[in-house]
Protein backbone atom coordinates (compact mmCIF):
# COMPACT_ATOMS: atom_id res chain seq x y z
CA UNK A 1 0.00 0.00 0.00
CA UNK A 2 1.96 2.95 -1.41
CA UNK A 3 1.34 6.39 0.47
CA UNK A 4 -0.60 7.20 -2.95
CA UNK A 5 -2.87 4.75 -2.32
CA UNK A 6 -3.55 5.43 1.29
CA UNK A 7 -7.80 5.09 1.82
CA UNK A 8 -8.98 8.33 3.35
CA UNK A 9 -11.25 6.69 5.70
CA UNK A 10 -11.99 2.74 6.49
CA UNK A 11 -14.47 0.90 8.68
CA UNK A 12 -13.27 -0.35 11.86
CA UNK A 13 -14.91 -3.07 14.40
CA UNK A 14 -13.94 -0.52 17.37
CA UNK A 15 -14.29 2.69 15.94
CA UNK A 16 -16.92 2.13 13.15
CA UNK A 17 -15.66 4.47 10.27
CA UNK A 18 -12.68 6.72 10.77
CA UNK A 19 -11.08 9.22 8.97
CA UNK A 20 -7.65 8.29 8.06
CA UNK A 21 -4.75 10.67 8.24
CA UNK A 22 -1.50 10.15 6.55
CA UNK A 23 0.18 12.30 8.78
CA UNK A 24 -0.86 9.64 11.48
CA UNK A 25 0.21 6.33 9.82
CA UNK A 26 3.12 4.66 10.50
CA UNK A 27 4.91 2.32 8.17
CA UNK A 28 6.41 -0.93 10.17
CA UNK A 29 9.33 -1.77 7.79
CA UNK A 30 9.70 -4.69 9.96
CA UNK A 31 6.41 -6.35 11.46
CA UNK A 32 5.16 -6.42 14.69
CA UNK A 33 6.39 -9.67 15.87
CA UNK A 34 3.74 -12.19 14.84
CA UNK A 35 1.74 -10.28 12.65
CA UNK A 36 4.11 -10.26 9.83
CA UNK A 37 1.81 -9.48 7.02
CA UNK A 38 0.41 -6.15 8.00
CA UNK A 39 2.42 -2.79 7.97
CA UNK A 40 0.51 0.19 7.94
CA UNK A 41 -1.67 1.12 10.84
CA UNK A 42 -3.09 4.68 11.84
CA UNK A 43 -1.86 6.07 15.51
CA UNK A 44 -5.42 7.00 16.68
CA UNK A 45 -6.23 9.27 19.85
CA UNK A 46 -8.36 7.53 22.40
CA UNK A 47 -9.76 10.75 24.55
CA UNK A 48 -9.21 14.40 24.61
CA UNK A 49 -6.23 14.48 26.53
CA UNK A 50 -5.69 10.62 27.04
CA UNK A 51 -2.09 9.34 27.80
CA UNK A 52 -3.18 6.20 25.93
CA UNK A 53 -3.77 5.98 22.09
CA UNK A 54 -4.45 3.62 19.58
CA UNK A 55 -2.86 1.75 17.03
CA UNK A 56 -5.34 0.82 14.39
CA UNK A 57 -3.96 -1.81 11.39
CA UNK A 58 -4.78 -0.18 7.71
CA UNK A 59 -5.22 -3.94 6.75
CA UNK A 60 -7.04 -6.02 9.36
CA UNK A 61 -10.41 -3.61 10.30
CA UNK A 62 -10.64 -5.93 13.73
CA UNK A 63 -7.32 -5.30 14.58
CA UNK A 64 -5.85 -2.35 17.21
CA UNK A 65 -3.31 -2.39 20.00
CA UNK A 66 -3.28 0.38 23.29
CA UNK A 67 -0.18 1.72 22.97
CA UNK A 68 0.58 4.65 25.80
CA UNK A 69 4.36 6.66 26.44
CA UNK A 70 4.72 4.70 29.92
CA UNK A 71 6.93 7.88 31.58
CA UNK A 72 3.75 9.37 31.49
CA UNK A 73 2.64 6.88 34.35
CA UNK A 74 6.30 7.65 36.18
CA UNK A 75 7.59 4.99 34.89
CA UNK A 76 11.54 4.94 34.81
CA UNK A 77 12.28 4.04 31.18
CA UNK A 78 14.99 4.70 28.86
CA UNK A 79 17.37 2.43 26.21
CA UNK A 80 19.62 3.06 23.36
CA UNK A 81 18.40 2.01 20.24
CA UNK A 82 20.06 -0.72 18.97
CA UNK A 83 22.07 -0.44 15.80
CA UNK A 84 19.81 -2.34 13.49
CA UNK A 85 16.91 0.16 14.46
CA UNK A 86 19.31 2.93 13.69
CA UNK A 87 20.04 1.58 10.09
CA UNK A 88 16.32 0.14 9.55
CA UNK A 89 14.76 3.36 10.43
CA UNK A 90 17.42 5.86 9.24
CA UNK A 91 17.56 7.72 12.92
CA UNK A 92 20.61 9.40 13.93
CA UNK A 93 19.50 11.33 16.32
CA UNK A 94 17.41 10.71 19.69
CA UNK A 95 14.87 13.62 18.56
CA UNK A 96 13.78 11.79 15.54
CA UNK A 97 12.74 9.05 17.75
CA UNK A 98 9.54 8.13 19.13
CA UNK A 99 8.42 5.41 21.63
CA UNK A 100 5.09 3.96 22.27
CA UNK A 101 4.42 0.68 24.47
CA UNK A 102 1.88 -1.87 23.83
CA UNK A 103 -0.63 -1.77 26.59
CA UNK A 104 -2.67 -5.43 28.06
CA UNK A 105 -5.64 -4.91 30.17
CA UNK A 106 -6.84 -8.20 31.79
CA UNK A 107 -10.36 -9.01 31.56
CA UNK A 108 -10.92 -9.62 34.82
CA UNK A 109 -8.79 -6.55 36.96
CA UNK A 110 -8.30 -3.98 34.06
CA UNK A 111 -6.99 -1.29 36.40
CA UNK A 112 -3.88 -3.90 36.71
CA UNK A 113 -2.82 -3.50 33.33
CA UNK A 114 1.23 -3.91 32.32
CA UNK A 115 2.86 -2.29 29.49
CA UNK A 116 5.63 -3.81 27.30
CA UNK A 117 9.33 -2.52 27.80
CA UNK A 118 10.88 -5.00 26.58
CA UNK A 119 9.26 -4.81 22.95
CA UNK A 120 8.83 -1.34 22.69
CA UNK A 121 7.64 0.05 19.05
CA UNK A 122 9.80 3.06 17.92
CA UNK A 123 9.15 5.13 15.12
CA UNK A 124 11.05 7.99 13.10
CA UNK A 125 9.09 11.51 14.03
CA UNK A 126 9.53 12.39 10.24
CA UNK A 127 9.16 9.45 7.80
CA UNK A 128 6.93 7.11 10.55
CA UNK A 129 9.32 4.79 9.60
CA UNK A 130 8.18 1.88 12.12
CA UNK A 131 9.28 -1.49 14.12
CA UNK A 132 9.27 -3.11 17.20
CA UNK A 133 12.27 -3.38 19.15
CA UNK A 134 13.70 -6.48 21.24
CA UNK A 135 15.59 -5.30 24.42
CA UNK A 136 17.51 -6.35 26.68
CA UNK A 137 15.73 -9.15 28.48
CA UNK A 138 17.70 -9.14 31.71
CA UNK A 139 16.74 -5.79 31.95
CA UNK A 140 13.49 -5.46 30.33
CA UNK A 141 9.92 -7.07 31.33
CA UNK A 142 6.91 -8.15 28.50
CA UNK A 143 4.91 -6.96 31.81
CA UNK A 144 5.43 -3.73 33.53
CA UNK A 145 1.92 -2.25 35.86
CA UNK A 146 1.45 0.79 34.43
CA UNK A 147 0.13 1.77 37.23
CA UNK A 148 1.21 0.34 41.23
CA UNK A 149 -0.83 -1.72 43.51
CA UNK A 150 -0.42 1.35 46.51
CA UNK A 151 -1.67 4.33 43.53
CA UNK A 152 -4.56 2.14 43.46
CA UNK A 153 -5.48 2.15 46.78
CA UNK A 154 -4.82 5.46 47.51
CA UNK A 155 -6.99 6.75 44.63
CA UNK B 1 13.90 -27.64 8.50
CA UNK B 2 16.77 -27.80 6.62
CA UNK B 3 19.44 -30.04 9.15
CA UNK B 4 23.62 -29.72 8.61
CA UNK B 5 25.91 -30.92 10.73
CA UNK B 6 28.70 -28.48 11.47
CA UNK B 7 31.95 -29.21 13.05
CA UNK B 8 33.88 -26.61 15.13
CA UNK B 9 34.72 -23.54 13.15
CA UNK B 10 32.61 -24.33 10.52
CA UNK B 11 29.76 -22.20 8.98
CA UNK B 12 26.86 -22.14 7.45
CA UNK B 13 25.59 -19.54 4.89
CA UNK B 14 22.48 -18.22 4.79
CA UNK B 15 20.57 -16.27 2.15
CA UNK B 16 23.45 -14.16 0.21
CA UNK B 17 24.17 -11.85 3.44
CA UNK B 18 23.80 -13.91 6.59
CA UNK B 19 27.26 -16.46 8.05
CA UNK B 20 26.72 -18.50 11.19
CA UNK B 21 30.16 -19.63 12.46
CA UNK B 22 30.48 -22.65 15.15
CA UNK B 23 32.86 -20.87 17.60
CA UNK B 24 32.50 -23.28 20.38
CA UNK B 25 31.47 -26.72 21.51
CA UNK B 26 30.74 -28.15 25.22
CA UNK B 27 29.00 -30.54 26.13
CA UNK B 28 25.47 -29.19 25.60
CA UNK B 29 26.42 -25.57 25.10
CA UNK B 30 27.26 -24.41 21.22
CA UNK B 31 28.48 -21.28 21.18
CA UNK B 32 27.42 -19.61 17.73
CA UNK B 33 28.68 -16.21 15.69
CA UNK B 34 26.27 -14.83 13.37
CA UNK B 35 27.69 -12.17 10.66
CA UNK B 36 25.36 -9.75 9.13
CA UNK B 37 24.43 -6.88 7.67
CA UNK B 38 23.62 -4.27 10.46
CA UNK B 39 19.66 -3.57 9.88
CA UNK B 40 19.21 -7.71 10.44
CA UNK B 41 17.78 -8.66 14.08
CA UNK B 42 18.96 -11.24 15.87
CA UNK B 43 17.83 -12.77 19.08
CA UNK B 44 17.35 -15.69 21.10
CA UNK B 45 13.87 -17.39 20.03
CA UNK B 46 12.82 -17.62 23.39
CA UNK B 47 12.83 -13.70 24.00
CA UNK B 48 11.18 -13.70 20.07
CA UNK B 49 8.84 -15.59 21.42
CA UNK B 50 8.19 -13.81 24.68
CA UNK B 51 7.30 -10.57 22.59
CA UNK B 52 5.44 -12.64 19.85
CA UNK B 53 2.89 -13.84 22.63
CA UNK B 54 2.93 -10.27 24.48
CA UNK B 55 1.78 -8.96 21.08
CA UNK B 56 -1.01 -11.90 20.47
CA UNK B 57 -1.74 -10.91 24.70
CA UNK B 58 -2.39 -7.47 24.28
CA UNK B 59 -4.75 -8.17 21.38
CA UNK B 60 -6.87 -10.96 22.94
CA UNK B 61 -10.49 -10.73 22.96
CA UNK B 62 -12.45 -10.72 26.27
CA UNK B 63 -12.99 -7.29 26.78
CA UNK B 64 -16.11 -5.41 26.07
CA UNK B 65 -15.40 -1.96 23.98
CA UNK B 66 -17.13 0.00 26.69
CA UNK B 67 -15.44 -2.03 29.69
CA UNK B 68 -12.10 -1.02 27.77
CA UNK B 69 -12.99 2.67 27.37
CA UNK B 70 -14.12 3.06 30.68
CA UNK B 71 -10.37 1.28 32.25
CA UNK B 72 -8.31 3.66 29.85
CA UNK B 73 -10.91 6.35 31.30
CA UNK B 74 -9.84 5.31 34.64
CA UNK B 75 -6.40 4.71 34.69
CA UNK B 76 -5.90 8.04 32.43
CA UNK B 77 -6.43 9.52 35.89
CA UNK B 78 -3.46 7.91 37.31
CA UNK B 79 -1.13 10.05 34.75
CA UNK B 80 1.92 11.27 36.49
CA UNK B 81 3.47 14.12 34.22
CA UNK B 82 4.76 14.94 30.95
CA UNK B 83 6.52 12.47 28.87
CA UNK B 84 10.19 11.75 29.35
CA UNK B 85 12.86 11.07 26.56
CA UNK B 86 12.90 7.27 26.93
CA UNK B 87 15.58 6.73 23.63
CA UNK B 88 19.07 7.71 23.10
CA UNK B 89 20.62 6.85 20.10
CA UNK B 90 24.44 5.64 19.89
CA UNK B 91 27.07 8.57 18.70
CA UNK B 92 27.73 8.73 15.11
CA UNK B 93 31.65 7.35 15.38
CA UNK B 94 29.87 3.84 16.21
CA UNK B 95 27.40 3.87 13.35
CA UNK B 96 30.73 2.98 10.67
Amino acid sequence: MSQSTLPTQMQTERFGTIDIDPAKVLHFVQPILGFDTLSRFVLLDHEDDSPFKWLQSLEDPELAFVVTNPTLFDIDYDFMLPQEACEALDIHEAQEAQVLTMVTVPEEDPIKMTVNLLGPLVYHADSHQAMQLILDPERYSTKVRLIADDAVAGA
Amino acid sequence: MLVLSRKLGEKIVIGHEITLTVLDVRGDNVKLGVDAPRHVTIHREEVYQDILQANQQAVKGGISSAKMTESLHKASQFKQQNAGKSVKVPPPETLL
